[in-house]
């Protein structure tokens, strides 16, 4: 099969996937010195936050297939550094940063935090009608700052809607936009979700030596949680060969209706930002390097030069590029509850084989029972709680769970899911 | 013996002569009067010599009825007499008759019936100007007129016995006057001869090597009529086409006989030009499914592919996995890498020269053939005495197996498909006169979705008149039109839903002339045209719901032409030298001309052992414009202007020819050097697609190139083909001032297509003359890729940090593959005649890494490698001749 599927993927000779392999992760060109890469914008009318890291090597790993090299993400950032942040305009005015943490998160593998250093400055009283730059100075490696731009004034966000696939097992979210006489007719959007997290299984009951009911307040704090995801992909658009200044039915994001962001309440916001063509091509040529390698018809990967420079070495290479402009921001929120979106598959009933009189028809397990996380791949987890001398025979418990998503199926959210604190825009 | 008689009156007493046209018929007359019976039916005179019993002898003929002289012959054989025919007279001898040469048992040779039959035929007819058997003195030129002490020329045809057709590439060679010659494409030939006796050794691939004895008098005609050997297995032949490179005063030059080219494994079993040139020496592309080659490290765009005279912008199908040309119409294939002829020009690398057969001028036949994904057909044959045909027509029904993708594949839906038609017309006046047409078509067209679809065509056709004026003198004029054109439209967005499509077209017209004025110089001169008129791109909207603004961007035109002038000098038994001058022109929105000059030279050391030197500049005024790694669907062309200059190149070379083992070998070692200079790349990120501002966004680069190409082969015997080694760099660096925006700070850094070492071998192996083994094996250094170095965190994801271009390398290279060619049938007069291959490509399975790539998570940066053929793939073709 594997023959008659790579001769007709070759027929075809598109951007096919071909025949992809695992590959080391090769190389032996290193830099000698690390690059600085900052990025942010400066956002008038807004808050602007920069972030400031750092190139890592990456480290060769040679002997065998399917060697990764493993990345640091929080190496990369100078905690032990505190760089000086400014915005200046110019006609010698400055607008001074200070450096805060960025939020905290949990990454997919468990409850691994990360901390990010990033710098604030509030632009919101930022003159439209002025040329700015960014200015960092960081301490050991120089002065860096990007090149005076005038602010590029964000294109009108027309519609930001949830559009249903008609098979309903999608849901798209698509922006229209236009611009008028003064906008450029380059667009780039980010989004950031937040979304209600619940347990697989809601709890009711808690066993601390014997079994009991959960309060109001327990249940919420158990049941609740608030995750987040913001877009790493490159989202960018060019109206030049449009015969208006308009986009129309870009599809910024898609939820499907077996994720758990649907399970409840949900909200998207999305930011547009304008972009001078400079600006775009930068970013054009980062998501080319990121969506468009392992083709038949792949271009070269581009070396990324921005519009920062060192002023301290001027042959150092920065990577970033500072876009001056206002942002156009609009949210919205999908009640999947309300909507019945969620896929859930059926929580069945549990079942006892234990006899004593303490069985229960059903239960979900509270974390001082102290569960097992279980593979999603067993739907049955055995329980012997301890038994004290003299206490009452064990009590098994057998529960089915929801395999449908990859947590962990206790009832404490805080245990298996990302739970962040609930943002102040939340409705409830 | 001879004697003249004057026997008018004598008829007057046996002949009832009836002015009307009545009835004659002649009785009892004696022999002399027979002689004058016979002359009435002869434009020559009829010599005879009576036997001893002459007197005796009486006749009776009806000299009106039909067959009357065969009767005649008849009846004189009875009486033992044989009548034969010599340059147009008759000659009446008792015994076996008039010989012109030695008899064949002087040779101790078979002679098969058919050929005897064939000989004695063509000298009734007086025909006697056509060489079908070496036995024979064939007198060229007026023995009256004889030029003494000068040398004459002698030109005509060479054609195959079996099919009629022109034969190609066949040698002729006096070993007394060294004078040399080979046929061209038309099968025409010319060698200048001392006067008096020639022996010409006449010497072709696959052929009956023949000795022609001559008469030589004065300027003549002469067609040659050469047969296919039939070879012994256990004979191993040599023939003086050994000696052609060794003799051959070019260097770089591969001619490709199509039946090596049908023999060479390749991807599911379909013959393919291009794929057969990748196995030579000095030949490259960036991996297996990329379209186009790379010669002597030039680039894709850098070679000319010139197909019956035009040129063929796009010579492949299905993105290039097959080859645009029809192997069943295509009578050879030459590659210019390094010496390239003085009336070539338009690109500074290469020239791919392919031409299609006349059809068989003797019957009419035809082949079909089916394969895996394609089938092919074509038809030959002669209409009339002077006029032959051939067609061609070349399909895919490929839409059968996208089908079988499984059902979340988003291209299961998709199509694929293409087809091409090759034709030509050849009529000849004369011997001197002839003319030919030609048209080719070809079409791709591929839905891979279902709301993209791409489609590209190329369209050929051209006339060409042939003119051999005086023994002196002969000419070429050829126009045609030639246009290539794209299509691509995507209608996923409904807003953005468009038609991007690009068009380019030209008119040309050549003129080529051959002098040869004394034996030592062979000079040709002309002059050629070519009118451009290319439409880079229109964008249109699609759908009533599209917002794209229609836009089609302005039409470029331009003339290049040229002048040209070269010599091909015999300076002494061991020194020849080619030399010659081209003036190109060209006229966009400027005017851009340069000479190109054009010299090489041969020394034989001895006649087994040759050294030869060369240098080569040209120009072009194209460039094919490309921001991916291999040449994709969406790359368009633009002309020079006053932005954009005309490319440039020169190359230097030198090598060493010898034959070895017995001559059974052809050893060959060529180094070359090459610089390219105003070679167009792109700034990172730039598009290319409708871009106005085109000349903003090239870069200028130059490029070398150097290597060493050593290649061993052995054509004829039970294992025949060839193994190379090559070792050649080629290197690119841009030029101007963009600082540290310049693609690799403006240091050097390796093509795309740069392999160090590439060693490849094509070898067959006759098990019978049915059954023939073909492997190719092919090895290369991997070609260089762009690897990241370093990562770093933006817009919450970890992206990849590239710097230097090319700088790493993928996995080397391998590839064998094996295939077996079975005829069960080598009946001759068979209805039909059948042939199957069964084969396997990369036999060995061998993930080959066409490129690699990396992708960055948050915890790791993982490495891919895409390979096109990732496991051996096996083909069956089946081939029907009728």
């Amino acid at each position: 099969m594997e023959v008659l599927k790579c001769a007709v993927i070759v027929l075809v000779a598109a951007i096919v996937a071909g025949c992809v392999y695992d590959y080391g992760v090769g190389g032996e060109t290193k830099l000698e010195k690390s690059l600085v890469v900052i990025e942010g914008d400066i956002v008038a009318g807004g808050i602007s936050e920069v972030k400031i890291s750092t190139t890592a090597n990456i480290t060769y790993h040679p002997s065998t297939w399917g060697d990764e090299a493993s990345t640091k993400v929080e190496d990369l950032y100078p905690f032990d550094k505190v760089c000086q942040v400014w915005v200046e305009s110019s006609a010698g005015e400055v607008w001074p940063g200070r450096d805060s943490f960025y939020v905290w998160k949990f990454d997919e593998m468990g409850s691994y935090r990360q901390f990010r250093r990033m710098y604030v400055i509030d632009t919101r009283d930022l003159p439209l009608d002025g040329e700015y730059r960014l200015c960092v100075s960081y301490p050991d490696r120089g002065e860096y700052h990007s090149y005076f731009k005038r602010v590029q004034r964000a294109q009108d966000i027309d519609s930001f809607d949830f559009s249903f696939k008609p098979d309903t097992s999608s849901i798209d979210i698509v922006i229209n936009s236009s611009g008028s006489e003064g906008n450029t007719p380059y667009y780039r959007w980010k989004y950031e979700e937040w979304w209600e997290n619940e347990p697989p299984l809601m709890p009711n009951v808690k066993y601390k030596g014997k079994l009991d009911t959960l309060s109001r307040k327990e249940k919420d704090s158990l049941a609740k949680c608030f995750d987040r995801f913001a877009s790493t992909e490159i989202m960018l658009e060019n109206t030049e060969k449009l015969s208006g200044n308009m986009v129309r039915g870009k599809v910024i994001n898609t939820l499907y209706r077996e994720q758990r962001k649907v399970n409840a309440l949900y909200c998207i916001t999305v930011y547009q930002y304008p972009l001078d063509k400079e600006g775009y091509d930068y970013y054009e040529a980062m998501r080319v390097n990121a969506d468009e390698m392992g083709g038949l018809f792949s271009p070269y990967p581009s070396e990324m030069t921005g519009n920062i420079v060192c002023e301290t070495y001027p042959e150092e290479l920065v990577v970033g590029y500072v876009n001056v402009c206002t942002v156009a921001k609009e949210r919205r929120f999908l009640d999947g509850e309300a909507l019945k979106l969620f896929n859930r598959r059926k929580c069945l009933d549990f079942t006892t084989i234990n006899l004593d009189e303490n069985k229960v028809t059903w239960l979900d397990a509270y974390y001082e029972l102290d569960m097992r996380p279980y593979d999603c791949e067993k739907k049955l987890v055995p329980y012997e709680p301890p038994v004290e001398p003299g206490e009452p025979p064990k009590i098994d418990y057998l529960i089915e769970r929801d395999c449908g998503v990859s947590y962990w199926g206790t009832a404490d959210c805080h245990q298996v899911l990302n739970c962040y604190s609930k943002p102040d825009f939340w409705p409830r | 013996m001879n004697r003249i008689l004057s026997i008018c009156m004598a008829l007057v007493f046996a002949a009832q002569v009836d002015a009307a046209g009545q009835r004659i018929v002649h009785r009892n007359i004696g022999l002399d009067s027979l002689m004058t019976v016979m002359q009435g039916f002869c434009r020559g005179t009829v010599y005879y010599v009576p036997g001893a019993n002459a007197a005796s002898l009486v006749y009776t003929v009806d000299a009106t009825s039909p067959g009357a002289l065969d009767r005649i012959v008849g009846v004189l054989a009875n009486s033992g007499y044989t009548v034969t025919g010599y340059e147009g007279d008759i000659y009446v001898l008792k015994g076996i008759g008039l010989k012109e040469g030695l008899p064949l048992e002087y040779f101790k040779q078979q002679v098969l019936e058919q050929e005897k039959d064939h000989i004695l035929v063509e000298t009734l007819k007086g025909t006697a100007n056509e060489v079908t058997a070496t036995n024979r003195v064939y007198l060229i030129g007026d023995k009256d007129n004889a030029k003494s002490g000068e040398s004459v020329y002698l030109s005509g045809y060479i054609r195959n016995y079996r099919t009629g057709e022109p034969v190609v590439g066949v040698t002729l060679y006096d070993n007394e006057s060294k004078a040399i010659a080979q046929s061209d494409q038309h099968g025409f030939y010319k060698i200048m001869l001392p006067v008096g006796d020639v022996e010409l050794n006449v010497a072709g691939f696959s052929l009956e090597e023949m000795n022609v004895k001559l008469q030589v008098f004065n300027d003549g005609f002469l067609d040659i009529v050469v047969k296919e050997k039939i070879f012994a297995l256990n004979e191993v032949i040599v023939t003086s086409e050994d000696n052609n490179k060794v003799r051959s005063v070019s260097m770089g030059i591969e001619n490709l006989r199509i039946s090596a080219i049908k023999k060479v494994p390749v991807v599911l079993g379909e013959a393919d030009v291009v794929k057969v040139l990748l196995t030579l020496p000095g030949v490259k592309s960036v991996g297996e499914a990329s379209n186009g080659f790379n010669v002597r490290g030039g680039a894709v765009d850098q070679n000319l592919v010139l197909f019956n005279g035009g040129t063929v912008y796009n010579p492949s199908h299905m993105f290039g996995i097959f080859s645009g040309f029809n192997p069943d119409v295509i009578s050879d294939v030459e590659l210019y890498k390094s010496s390239i002829p003085v009336n070539y020009g338009g690109r500074i690398s290469s020239v791919l020269d392919v031409n299609t057969r006349q059809g068989n001028n003797k019957e009419v036949i035809a082949s079909l053939s089916a394969g895996a994904l394609t089938t092919k057909g074509h038809i030959e044959g002669p209409i009339g005495k002077k006029t032959t045909f051939i067609a061609g027509v070349r399909t895919t029904y490929s839409d059968w197996l996208l089908g079988l993708l499984p059902k979340d594949s988003e291209y299961k839906m998709g199509t694929a498909s293409f087809f091409d038609v090759t034709g030509g017309l050849t009529h000849n006046f004369n011997d001197k006169h002839s003319v030919h047409f030609n048209g080719y078509y070809s079409s791709d067209q591929f839905k891979f979705r279902i709301n993209t679809k791409y489609a590209y065509e190329n369209m050929n056709g051209s006339v060409r008149w042939r003119s051999n004026f005086n023994t002196k003198h002969s000419m070429e004029l050829v126009a045609g039109y030639d246009n290539y054109n794209y299509l691509t439209s995507d209608w996923t967005n409904e807003a953005k839903a468009y038609e991007m499509s690009f068009d380019i077209s030209q008119v040309y017209g050549k003129l080529n002339m051959k002098y040869m004025p004394v034996i030592d110089h062979r000079i040709t001169y002309g002059a050629d045209f070519v009118s451009y008129d290319l439409m880079p791109g229109s964008y249109l909207p699609v759908g009533e719901s599209s917002l794209v603004a229609p836009k089609i961007m302005d039409n470029e035109t331009a003339v290049e032409g040229a002048v040209y002038v070269g010599d091909n000098w015999a300076v002494n038994d061991r020194l020849s030298v080619d030399y010659g001058v081209r003036y190109s022109m060209f006229r966009s929105d400027k005017f851009y001309s340069a000479p190109e000059i054009r010299m090489s030279g041969r020394y034989l050391i001895n006649e087994k052992f040759s050294v030869k030197a060369g240098f080569n500049s040209m120009r072009q005024y194209i460039h094919m414009l490309s921001n991916t790694i291999s040449v994709s669907p969406t790359d368009t062309w633009k002309l020079s202007d006053k932005d954009i200059a005309p490319q440039k190149g020169w190359q230097l070379a030198a090598g060493a020819y010898t034959n070895v083992i017995d001559d059974k070998v052809e050893l060959s070692l060529e180094a070359y050097y090459k610089r390219m200079d105003n070679y167009l790349d792109f700034k990172s990120g730039a598009s290319l697609v409708m871009n106005s501002n085109i000349a903003n966004d090239v870069i200028d680069v130059k490029g070398k190139a150097y290597g060493v190409e050593l290649m061993a082969s052995k054509p004829l015997g039970k294992l025949y083909g060839w193994a190379s080694y090559t070792w050649s760099r080629t290197k690119l660096r841009e030029v101007g001032d963009r600082g540290t925006s310049a693609i690799n700070r403006g240091m050097w850094y390796n093509a795309a297509y740069d392999k160090p070492h590439e060693f490849k071998v094509v070898g067959n192996y006759k098990f019978t003359h049915r059954a023939i083994l073909s492997v190719n094996m092919d090895f290369a250094t991997g070609r260089p890729a762009t690897v990241p170095v370093a990562y770093y965190e933006y817009n919450d994801a970890v992206r990849l940090y590239y710097t230097q271009r090319n700088s790493h390398r993928v996995p080397n290279y391998f590839r064998m593959d094996i295939a077996i060619n079975i005829e069960p049938t080598h009946r001759l007069k068979a209805f039909t005649h059948f042939s199957f291959t069964v084969g396997v490509y990369n036999a060995t399975g061998r993930k080959n890494a066409y490129s690699i790539f990396y992708e960055g998570s948050k915890y790791s940066v993982h490495g891919y490698k895409l390979s096109v053929f990732a496991a051996p793939v096996p083909y069956m073709n089946f081939n029907f001749k009728f």
